[in-house]
Parts: structure tokens; sequence; C-alpha cells
């Protein structure tokens, strides 16, 4: 008797806990129960949509595989990828690939380890340069005394985008001043003259009610206004007032593109509600705790003042260190004297790139584009003003990123005294010849 | 007597349609690979010679750099090479080519199979004559041919030479400065 109840007891725990993972496989929205572990950083936010990894039938890994360059590859390609899948693809490399198939995003970027996960979203040990680039620590004499744990230190090695990290670059770029005597800051495309028509005017025979009064004089001195971009281009719903990021989307499609590839907007780009602050890992103001990321939450409805956008939307949300120390920089003390000069949130994180087709200026809306590796904004921003040393040595030092780079620069960047100590072996060895 | 010279011719003809049944069809390795390196030695050359050598020594125009989108300038002609390797590679149309040298300024384009290494001692002591072999790499196998890339252009042995990487500075025109080696995927 005793036997049975526990058995009958054993059957109805067991069925409740199917019925519960079967219930959350099938009808749950909230799939976290089922997860082997929670995700990176990278992808934290996305973690309710398992099809954006798996796929619509979880096909395994080439399915994942496929996902990751539905959403990577045009900014991996842009990069020209100094480890892309085409650098490995001739049968020569068998070898190498036997000890790590870097072929596979998944070999490198393995999800739901969180005790593996190092930055980057990394799960290879961080030596793992070394499996194909041990001959570099005998053939390099700067190299010689390097642990294999340094490659990817920052401002040595970057292993997708070696646009900056290479060795003629930083030569041609040696000894230049920490504060160049010019700056090159990407000016706007858009024309600033009035191109309001007559025919576009609002025609409300009555006077507008004192608060659509307000709206209506601040879109007068809009960007919208100068674009021919009327009320009901944007309040397109009759019953309400929104304006719905699909119709932002239909003038400005490019920023919402790059929006959604970034941090701040990635969820929308899977289907998912927008971002909440309190979601965020990131320390953040607790009075923002309930505000969501979509276009309006940087920029006013009317008041359409970019210089707003670029760093006081950023700080009413970010509240880590380096954040807080912005409005005491030398960046923010010269951009509020003069926004062609310093540096807003915006000018580093989202800054403004011509595209070289067009030669059209527009500013980079995925967060996320120009932040990891770090080294990253140095040819895109810190290279305006900053010689390319003093720009590395600065990004390098996390003292020096918290304080918003208010403290004395250290004199000089490894990379560049490699690169130095290589241009005095190659002059000592020609006139040796 | 008749019947049992019928039955043998029948018995023959049937052997040789089936031998000829089970042949491999198309066209044979080596001289699919010949032919695939008449191309690369042209296309080659006439970037070598009519575009780098012309632009850079002979009217300097424009220079050639390894960092050429950056530089605003030429791609040389090993990386032209490569890069189309690349996208050949993309495509998995069953063969591959590559470029290497005993004297590489990257060393990742060292021999480094051991046809690889076989090859490329055979043509820099015989540069007419390209060297096969069939080889297995990872779980595949291959024939793999290896021919001599010569100097074609002072531009070629004037980089050699001046590059700070090079192993050897004293290339001279006609020099075999490496190999290109192209393999064909074998059926398993």
């Amino acid at each position: 008797m005793k036997t049975k109840s526990l058995t009958l007891i054993a059957f109805l725990v067991v069925s409740a806990v199917v019925g519960l993972f079967g219930w959350q496989w099938f009808a749950g929205e909230d799939k976290r129960l089922l997860q082997p572990g929670p995700l990176s950083y990278a992808h934290h936010q996305i973690e309710l949509a398992c099809e954006s990894c798996h796929g619509d039938n979880f096909s395994g890994n080439a399915g994942i595989e496929q996902q990751c360059r539905n959403c990577h590859a045009t900014e991996l390609k842009a990069m020209d990828d100094a480890h892309g899948q085409k650098k490995f693809s001739d049968p020569r490399n068998a070898a190498e690939l036997s000890i790590l198939d870097a072929t596979q995003c998944l070999n490198c970027h393995q999800e739901h380890q969180p005790e593996f996960t190092r930055k980057m979203s990394v799960t290879q040990p961080v030596d793992y340069c070394i499996a194909c680039h041990q001959e570099v620590f005998s053939e390099r004499e700067s190299h010689k005394n390097l642990a294999a744990d340094t490659c990817t230190n920052a401002g040595c090695h970057n292993y997708h985008d070696a646009s900056t990290l290479y060795e003629n670059f930083l030569a041609a770029h040696l000894n230049k001043p920490a504060q160049l005597a010019t700056t090159a800051r990407v000016a706007r495309s858009i024309e600033r003259k009035p191109l309001l028509r007559a025919d576009r005017l609002p025609t409300a025979t009555e006077p507008l009610p004192a608060t659509m009064d307000a709206a209506h004089q601040q879109w007068q001195q809009s960007a919208h206004a100068l674009g021919h971009a009327n009320c009901s281009d944007c309040h397109r719903d009759d019953e309400s007032w929104q304006v719905s990021t699909e119709t932002c989307q239909s003038c400005h499609e490019g920023q919402v593109k790059s929006f959604q590839q970034g941090h701040h907007g990635m969820r929308m780009a899977v289907g998912l509600p927008p971002l909440e602050v309190s979601m965020a890992k990131l320390p953040m103001h607790q009075d923002a705790s309930s505000k969501i990321l979509n276009c309006h939450s940087c920029h006013q409805a009317h008041d359409y003042d970019t210089r707003a956008a670029e760093a006081e939307a950023c700080l009413g949300c970010h509240n880590d260190q380096h954040s807080q120390q912005w409005r005491a920089s030398k960046h923010a003390e010269l951009w509020q004297r003069n926004p062609d000069h310093g540096a807003s949130c915006a000018t580093c994180h989202m800054p403004r790139l011509v595209d070289k087709a067009t030669g059209k200026a527009t500013v980079e809306h995925n967060n996320s584009a120009n932040l990891r590796p770090n080294d990253k904004m140095v040819k895109t921003v810190c290279m305006n003003c900053h010689g390319v040393e003093f720009a590395l040595t600065a990004l390098a030092d996390p003292d020096q990123i918290e304080s918003n780079f208010s403290k004395a620069i250290k004199a000089s960047h490894s990379s560049m005294d490699f690169v130095r100590a290589r241009q005095n072996e190659t002059s000592a060895s020609s006139k040796s010849d | 007597m008749k019947n049992p010279l019928i039955i043998s011719i029948g018995v023959a003809t049937l052997l040789g349609c089936s031998e000829q049944a089970t042949k491999p069809s198309g066209i044979e390795p080596q001289r699919f690979t010949d032919a695939i390196h008449t191309v690369l030695e042209a296309d080659r050359t006439i970037y070598t010679q009519k575009i780098v050598n012309r632009l850079t020594l002979e009217e300097k125009n424009i220079k050639a750099s390894e960092h050429w989108q950056e530089e605003k300038a030429l791609a040389l002609p090993a990386q032209m090479f490569r890069m189309g390797a690349e996208l050949v590679n993309e495509k998995n149309p069953g063969f591959s080519y590559a470029l290497i040298s005993e004297w590489a300024i990257n060393k990742k384009n060292a021999a480094r199979t051991e046809a690889e290494k076989q090859g490329m001692k055979a043509v820099v002591e015989n540069p007419k004559k390209p060297f096969y072999t069939e080889e297995t790499l990872g779980d595949k196998k291959y024939f793999t041919a290896v021919y001599a890339d010569v100097a074609i252009a002072d531009a070629c042995v004037q980089c050699h030479n001046e590059h700070k990487d090079s192993p050897r500075t004293d290339f001279k025109k006609g020099d075999v400065m490496g190999a290109v080696v192209i393999r064909v995927e074998q059926a398993k």
C-alpha cells in the first residue's frame, strides 16, 4: 500500500514537471525555464526569442550558424573580417582547423555557457591565438617574452577587425601629437535652409490649442519642416497621436535598421517589444527603469534638437562611472562651447560616418558597432582630434575610461613601442647592408 | 565452332561496355589542373605586367601596396591571386588554388603539407615540369598539382627584395619565387 502511494506520488510529480516543461515549450511566452544557462551580454536581451538563434525548427548547429550570419555578416564583411570563413576554406588549412575550427562561429562563441564566457562572448581559452600563431613568439623579437594570453589586450590585436591594429598603419601614425592641430569632425549632410513649401503648411481654420501650438512652433524650426514632413506625415492614425517606429522608418529606413542592429533596438529586430531600461545589465538611473527604447526615447517629438539626443538623452538612463563623469570632462566642456569640437556621448558611440559611394554623412544608430573592442573607435572618432598612440593608450586604460579621460594619459602604448623598435631594427640592418 | 566465337565476341563486347560504363566520365584531373593553371598564369601575368609593373614602375602613376585599400593603391599581384582564390572557395566548386613559397613574406604561405613541400622542391629544381600527386587533408582526398611561379616583371623582384619581412633579397627576373598549388577533390 505504501509502495503504491509512493509510486502514485512519483507519477504525479513527474507528470507535473513534464507538463510544466511541455506547456513552457509549446505555449509559454517566457521560455527561460527551458534554457540550459543564461545568455551572454551580447544576446541577453533576446533570450525570449529562442528562434532568433535556433531558427524556427531548432535545426542544430548549422541552423544557428546561419542565424549568426543573418545578423552579423554585413558588419563582418564591411570590416573585411581578418579571420573570416573564406580565409580558412582552402584545404591546406586542414591541420590547423583540426585544432581550432575557426570556420564556425560557434566554436569560439558558445551561448548558455556563462562560466566559460569572456569578453566579446568568447568561449575559447584566452590564449586561443597560439593554436595557429605559435611561431610569432620565436620569430618576432618584440613578442618573445609576451604571454600567450595577452594577444587580444586592448590596442594589440583584434581578431575580426584588423583595420587599425596592423604594423603599417601604426607606423604611419607614429609620433603624432596627442592633440592634433586641426579637428576633422564629419559635418552634417542635411542642408540647413528653409524648404517649407507654402502648399504644405498646416491648413487649420481655427486657432490651434495652446499645447498643439507649441508643438507647431517647435516643428516649424525642425528638420522635419525643412524636409517637408507635415503633421499628417507622422500622425497617420486618426484615433491616436502616437507615432510608430514603422512611421519613422518609412523615411528614416537606414537609421531604424542600424538602430535595430545595436543593443538599443535589437529586441525589435526579432519581434520582441522594445527594450525597457530595467532589462539592462549596465548601471541605469532607477527613475528611468520603466522607459522604453525607441526613436522617441532620444529624439523629441517636435523639438528636433539632436544635441539633446547626443548627450542628455543618454544620461537620462545611463548611470555608470564613465557616463557620470562626462559632464565634468574636457570632451564635454569643449562640446558644450562648440558642437564642432569636443565630444558628446554620440560623437564616440554613435558617430557620423560618411558613405564612400555617396559622400553622404549619416549617424551610426547601431550603438554597439563602435563599442567593442574599443579600438574600433580609433579610426572612426578619436583620430579626428587625437594622435593614434594617444588614443590607443587612453582606450587601453580602464581607469581612463571610468574617469571619462580626465586623468593624465600614459606616455605610450606597447604596440607603438614594438613598431618603433621594428623600424629601428630595419633601419639598422639596411645601414649594415 | 561458330557459336563459341560469336559468344566470345558477345561477352567481350559486353565486358567492354561495362568497363566503359564504370570508367569515370569527364576530364582527367591532371588535364583539369593544367587548364586551370593556364588561365591563372595568363591573368596573373597580365595583371603584373600590364597593370602593376606599368603603373608603378614605368609610368609611376600609382603605387602598389599590401594595404591597398587604406593607402588607395593597387593590390599586389599575390593579393589579387589570393582574393580570387577566396572567392572561388566561397562557391565550393570542388577545386582550390593557392600561392606558396619557400621564401614567403607571410610565413602562413610557406609550404605546409608534405605534397606542397615535395612539389615546391621539385619545381624549384625543374621549373618547366609541374609536380603531380595525391594527398589526404582532413577527411578528404585530393589530386594536387604544383606549378612553378616565376618572377615575370621587375615589380615582383623589387617588392620581394625590399620587403622587410622577406627572407630572400637576391631575386632576379626569371627566378622561381614560389609555386601555384591546385587541388581537385577526389571522390571517396
